[in-house]
Protein backbone atom coordinates (compact mmCIF):
# COMPACT_ATOMS: atom_id res chain seq x y z
CA UNK A 1 0.00 0.00 0.00
CA UNK A 2 2.43 3.10 -1.10
CA UNK A 3 2.04 6.25 0.51
CA UNK A 4 0.15 4.48 3.28
CA UNK A 5 2.14 4.24 6.03
CA UNK A 6 0.42 1.51 7.49
CA UNK A 7 1.06 -2.10 8.47
CA UNK A 8 -1.26 -3.78 5.90
CA UNK A 9 -2.51 -6.41 8.39
CA UNK A 10 -4.14 -3.41 10.82
CA UNK A 11 -6.29 -2.65 7.40
CA UNK A 12 -7.40 -6.00 7.21
CA UNK A 13 -8.07 -6.26 10.97
CA UNK A 14 -10.50 -3.17 10.00
CA UNK A 15 -12.02 -5.23 7.17
CA UNK A 16 -12.24 -7.93 9.60
CA UNK A 17 -14.64 -6.74 12.25
CA UNK A 18 -17.10 -5.78 9.56
CA UNK A 19 -16.72 -8.64 8.03
CA UNK A 20 -17.61 -10.93 10.73
CA UNK A 21 -20.42 -8.82 12.08
CA UNK A 22 -22.34 -9.49 8.57
CA UNK A 23 -24.63 -13.12 10.22
CA UNK A 24 -25.94 -10.70 13.42
CA UNK A 25 -26.42 -7.86 11.30
CA UNK A 26 -28.45 -10.66 9.05
CA UNK A 27 -30.13 -12.28 12.05
CA UNK A 28 -31.21 -8.95 13.94
CA UNK A 29 -32.32 -7.24 10.81
CA UNK A 30 -34.70 -10.09 9.66
CA UNK A 31 -35.68 -10.63 12.82
CA UNK A 32 -33.95 -14.14 12.03
CA UNK A 33 -34.00 -16.96 14.82
CA UNK A 34 -33.56 -20.05 13.08
CA UNK A 35 -30.78 -22.48 14.74
CA UNK A 36 -28.73 -22.40 11.42
CA UNK A 37 -28.71 -18.43 11.86
CA UNK A 38 -27.91 -18.63 15.47
CA UNK A 39 -25.08 -21.43 15.35
CA UNK A 40 -23.58 -19.25 12.01
CA UNK A 41 -23.97 -15.74 14.64
CA UNK A 42 -22.42 -17.39 17.53
CA UNK A 43 -19.51 -18.85 15.41
CA UNK A 44 -18.47 -15.53 14.25
CA UNK A 45 -18.78 -13.53 17.51
CA UNK A 46 -16.16 -16.63 18.89
CA UNK A 47 -14.03 -15.34 16.04
CA UNK A 48 -13.19 -12.32 16.95
CA UNK A 49 -9.99 -10.89 17.87
CA UNK A 50 -9.81 -8.21 19.97
CA UNK A 51 -6.86 -7.29 18.07
CA UNK A 52 -9.30 -6.18 15.61
CA UNK A 53 -11.07 -3.69 17.73
CA UNK A 54 -7.47 -1.92 18.91
CA UNK A 55 -6.52 -1.66 14.96
CA UNK A 56 -10.36 -0.47 13.89
CA UNK A 57 -9.65 2.04 16.48
CA UNK A 58 -6.27 2.90 16.22
CA UNK A 59 -6.71 3.71 12.52
CA UNK A 60 -10.00 5.67 12.97
CA UNK A 61 -8.15 7.61 15.08
CA UNK A 62 -5.25 8.01 12.99
CA UNK A 63 -7.17 8.64 9.73
CA UNK A 64 -9.17 11.51 11.62
CA UNK A 65 -5.85 13.30 12.20
CA UNK A 66 -4.80 13.84 9.22
CA UNK A 67 -2.83 12.03 6.33
CA UNK A 68 -3.59 9.51 4.06
CA UNK A 69 -6.14 7.10 4.38
CA UNK A 70 -6.34 4.20 2.52
CA UNK A 71 -9.71 2.80 3.87
CA UNK A 72 -11.62 5.82 3.10
CA UNK A 73 -9.50 6.57 -0.44
CA UNK A 74 -10.42 3.28 -1.07
CA UNK A 75 -14.09 4.00 -0.40
CA UNK A 76 -14.53 6.54 -2.28
CA UNK A 77 -12.71 4.91 -5.37
CA UNK A 78 -15.11 2.15 -5.56
CA UNK A 79 -18.40 4.41 -4.70
CA UNK B 1 -29.81 4.74 30.62
CA UNK B 2 -32.85 6.13 30.13
CA UNK B 3 -34.77 4.26 27.47
CA UNK B 4 -36.84 7.13 25.49
CA UNK B 5 -33.10 8.84 24.65
CA UNK B 6 -31.56 5.69 23.43
CA UNK B 7 -34.86 4.51 21.53
CA UNK B 8 -34.06 7.96 19.49
CA UNK B 9 -30.75 6.94 18.60
CA UNK B 10 -32.40 3.62 16.83
CA UNK B 11 -34.85 5.43 16.06
CA UNK B 12 -35.42 4.02 12.12
CA UNK B 13 -33.56 1.39 12.49
CA UNK B 14 -35.51 -1.99 10.90
CA UNK B 15 -35.49 -5.06 12.59
CA UNK B 16 -36.93 -5.60 15.94
CA UNK B 17 -33.77 -7.42 17.28
CA UNK B 18 -31.63 -4.94 16.49
CA UNK B 19 -33.52 -1.93 18.32
CA UNK B 20 -33.70 -4.53 20.90
CA UNK B 21 -30.05 -5.66 21.11
CA UNK B 22 -28.98 -1.83 21.67
CA UNK B 23 -31.53 -1.86 24.43
CA UNK B 24 -30.33 -4.77 26.27
CA UNK B 25 -26.86 -3.71 26.39
CA UNK B 26 -28.10 -0.11 27.31
CA UNK B 27 -30.33 -1.77 30.22
CA UNK B 28 -26.72 -3.43 31.38
CA UNK B 29 -24.90 0.17 31.32
CA UNK B 30 -27.65 1.71 33.66
CA UNK B 31 -28.06 -1.36 35.84
CA UNK B 32 -23.88 -1.56 35.90
CA UNK B 33 -23.95 2.21 36.77
CA UNK B 34 -26.95 5.04 37.86
CA UNK B 35 -24.60 7.46 37.19
CA UNK B 36 -23.91 7.21 33.80
CA UNK B 37 -27.57 7.33 33.23
CA UNK B 38 -27.91 10.37 35.35
CA UNK B 39 -25.49 11.92 33.15
CA UNK B 40 -27.17 10.70 29.86
CA UNK B 41 -30.36 11.93 31.60
CA UNK B 42 -29.05 16.07 32.26
CA UNK B 43 -27.51 15.77 28.87
CA UNK B 44 -30.52 15.36 27.13
CA UNK B 45 -32.32 17.83 29.11
CA UNK B 46 -29.64 20.38 28.68
CA UNK B 47 -29.64 19.62 24.90
CA UNK B 48 -33.51 20.26 24.38
CA UNK B 49 -32.99 23.73 26.72
CA UNK B 50 -30.58 24.72 24.40
CA UNK B 51 -27.54 25.41 27.34
CA UNK B 52 -24.90 22.20 26.80
CA UNK B 53 -22.02 23.32 28.52
CA UNK B 54 -19.41 21.05 26.31
CA UNK B 55 -16.41 21.66 29.12
CA UNK B 56 -18.81 20.70 31.86
CA UNK B 57 -20.12 17.51 29.80
CA UNK B 58 -16.10 16.59 29.04
CA UNK B 59 -15.53 17.37 32.57
CA UNK B 60 -18.02 15.03 33.33
CA UNK B 61 -17.14 12.44 31.58
CA UNK B 62 -13.75 12.51 32.58
CA UNK B 63 -15.08 11.91 36.42
CA UNK B 64 -17.34 9.00 35.17
CA UNK B 65 -15.40 7.22 32.72
CA UNK B 66 -13.20 5.04 35.12
CA UNK B 67 -16.51 3.45 36.56
CA UNK B 68 -16.94 1.74 33.47
CA UNK B 69 -15.09 -1.65 34.50
CA UNK B 70 -15.62 -4.77 31.75
CA UNK B 71 -15.80 -6.88 34.66
CA UNK B 72 -18.46 -5.68 36.24
CA UNK B 73 -20.35 -4.67 32.91
CA UNK B 74 -19.66 -8.51 32.01
CA UNK B 75 -21.32 -9.80 35.23
CA UNK B 76 -24.16 -7.03 35.05
CA UNK B 77 -25.18 -8.51 31.83
CA UNK B 78 -25.27 -12.10 33.18
CA UNK B 79 -27.87 -10.91 35.90
CA UNK B 80 -30.07 -9.37 33.11
CA UNK B 81 -29.75 -12.41 31.31
CA UNK B 82 -30.89 -14.48 34.11
CA UNK B 83 -33.95 -11.88 34.70
CA UNK B 84 -34.79 -11.79 30.82
CA UNK B 85 -33.95 -15.36 29.34
CA UNK B 86 -35.57 -14.40 26.32
CA UNK B 87 -33.06 -12.29 25.50
CA UNK B 88 -30.58 -15.61 25.21
CA UNK B 89 -32.13 -16.11 21.63
CA UNK B 90 -30.65 -12.01 20.94
CA UNK B 91 -27.13 -12.69 22.43
CA UNK B 92 -26.41 -16.48 21.19
CA UNK B 93 -23.02 -17.81 21.45
CA UNK B 94 -22.22 -14.87 24.49
CA UNK B 95 -24.35 -16.21 26.98
CA UNK B 96 -24.22 -16.64 29.91
CA UNK B 97 -21.15 -14.35 29.62
CA UNK B 98 -18.42 -15.81 32.56
CA UNK B 99 -15.80 -13.69 31.19
CA UNK B 100 -15.39 -10.06 30.30
CA UNK B 101 -13.51 -11.47 26.81
CA UNK B 102 -16.73 -12.33 25.93
CA UNK B 103 -17.91 -9.14 26.52
CA UNK B 104 -15.74 -7.82 24.42
CA UNK B 105 -16.34 -9.91 21.21
CA UNK B 106 -19.80 -9.28 21.92
CA UNK B 107 -19.22 -5.42 22.21
CA UNK B 108 -16.91 -5.62 18.83
CA UNK B 109 -19.49 -7.37 17.09
CA UNK B 110 -22.18 -5.05 17.83
CA UNK B 111 -20.06 -2.32 17.02
CA UNK B 112 -20.10 -3.73 13.62
CA UNK B 113 -23.75 -4.32 13.23
CA UNK B 114 -24.05 -0.91 14.02
CA UNK B 115 -21.58 0.42 11.18
CA UNK B 116 -23.47 -1.67 8.68
CA UNK B 117 -26.86 -0.46 10.06
CA UNK B 118 -25.49 3.24 10.19
CA UNK B 119 -24.25 3.34 6.36
CA UNK B 120 -26.92 2.47 4.74
CA UNK B 121 -28.97 5.61 5.91
CA UNK B 122 -28.04 9.25 4.77
CA UNK B 123 -27.72 12.29 6.75
CA UNK B 124 -28.31 12.58 10.67
CA UNK B 125 -28.71 8.87 11.74
CA UNK B 126 -25.39 7.98 9.94
CA UNK B 127 -23.89 9.83 12.20
CA UNK B 128 -26.03 8.93 14.99
CA UNK B 129 -25.60 5.43 15.02
CA UNK B 130 -21.87 5.36 13.30
CA UNK B 131 -21.28 7.27 17.36
CA UNK B 132 -23.14 4.40 19.09
CA UNK B 133 -21.24 1.84 17.40
CA UNK B 134 -17.91 3.67 18.37
CA UNK B 135 -19.57 3.56 22.08
CA UNK B 136 -19.31 0.30 21.90
CA UNK B 137 -15.80 -0.21 20.04
CA UNK B 138 -14.85 2.29 23.07
CA UNK B 139 -15.50 -0.08 25.96
CA UNK B 140 -13.93 -3.45 24.11
CA UNK B 141 -11.10 -1.43 22.97
CA UNK B 142 -10.35 -0.36 26.94
CA UNK B 143 -10.87 3.51 26.21
CA UNK B 144 -13.53 4.01 28.63
CA UNK B 145 -14.07 7.72 28.46
CA UNK B 146 -14.18 7.91 24.33
CA UNK B 147 -16.72 5.67 24.70
CA UNK B 148 -18.73 7.71 27.15
CA UNK B 149 -17.91 10.90 24.73
CA UNK B 150 -19.03 8.89 21.52
CA UNK B 151 -22.41 8.24 23.62
CA UNK B 152 -23.03 11.61 24.42
CA UNK B 153 -22.16 13.20 21.06
CA UNK B 154 -24.30 10.16 19.22
CA UNK B 155 -27.37 11.83 21.07
CA UNK B 156 -25.87 15.32 20.29
CA UNK B 157 -26.35 14.10 16.90
CA UNK B 158 -30.10 12.74 17.45
CA UNK B 159 -30.96 16.16 18.75
CA UNK B 160 -29.45 17.59 15.08
CA UNK B 161 -26.76 19.51 17.19
CA UNK B 162 -23.72 18.67 14.98
CA UNK B 163 -22.20 21.50 16.50
CA UNK B 164 -22.25 19.99 20.24
CA UNK B 165 -21.29 16.43 19.25
CA UNK B 166 -17.95 17.85 17.25
CA UNK B 167 -17.44 19.77 19.86
CA UNK B 168 -16.95 17.34 22.40
CA UNK B 169 -15.13 14.66 19.79
CA UNK B 170 -12.70 17.08 19.72
CA UNK B 171 -12.00 17.01 23.61
CA UNK B 172 -10.66 12.97 22.75
CA UNK B 173 -8.84 14.43 19.34
CA UNK B 174 -11.48 13.10 16.88
CA UNK B 175 -13.09 14.13 13.97
CA UNK B 176 -16.80 13.74 14.19
CA UNK B 177 -16.80 13.87 9.64
CA UNK B 178 -13.23 11.77 9.74
CA UNK B 179 -14.93 8.88 12.17
CA UNK B 180 -18.30 8.65 10.19
CA UNK B 181 -16.41 8.86 6.85
CA UNK B 182 -13.74 6.14 8.37
CA UNK B 183 -16.38 3.54 9.58
CA UNK B 184 -18.64 3.62 6.24
CA UNK B 185 -15.59 3.48 4.58
CA UNK B 186 -14.57 0.30 6.18
CA UNK B 187 -18.08 -0.86 5.57
CA UNK B 188 -18.00 -0.11 1.75
CA UNK B 189 -14.41 -2.19 1.61
CA UNK B 190 -16.11 -5.16 3.24
CA UNK B 191 -18.90 -5.18 1.07
CA UNK B 192 -16.56 -5.06 -1.70
CA UNK B 193 -15.24 -7.84 -1.01
CA UNK B 194 -18.24 -9.72 -0.21
CA UNK B 195 -19.58 -8.90 -3.07
CA UNK B 196 -16.47 -10.84 -4.75
CA UNK B 197 -17.24 -13.96 -2.40
CA UNK B 198 -15.15 -13.06 -0.06
CA UNK B 199 -16.58 -13.59 3.94
CA UNK B 200 -13.43 -13.54 5.72
CA UNK B 201 -10.24 -12.78 5.60
CA UNK B 202 -7.77 -15.52 7.16
CA UNK B 203 -5.23 -14.27 10.31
Amino acid sequence: MGGYLVDTNVVLDVVRLVLVAKPLYEAVMKDLRDAETLRQVASAVDGINRRWVASFLFLSYKCTRGGGCFVVDFARRIA
Amino acid sequence: MSQSVVEGLVEGVGGVEARRLVLTLYDVFASAYRELYSLVESFDEDLSRGVVDVDEYYREAVVRNMYLDVYFLAGRLNEVLVRHPELLGVLPGVAPMQSPDALYKLLGVLAGVLFRIACGFEGPRRGVLVLLGYSYLGLAGGRPLDAVVFTLASIALARGRWDVAAELLRRVDVDLGGVINFACGAVELAKFLEDRGIGSIPE
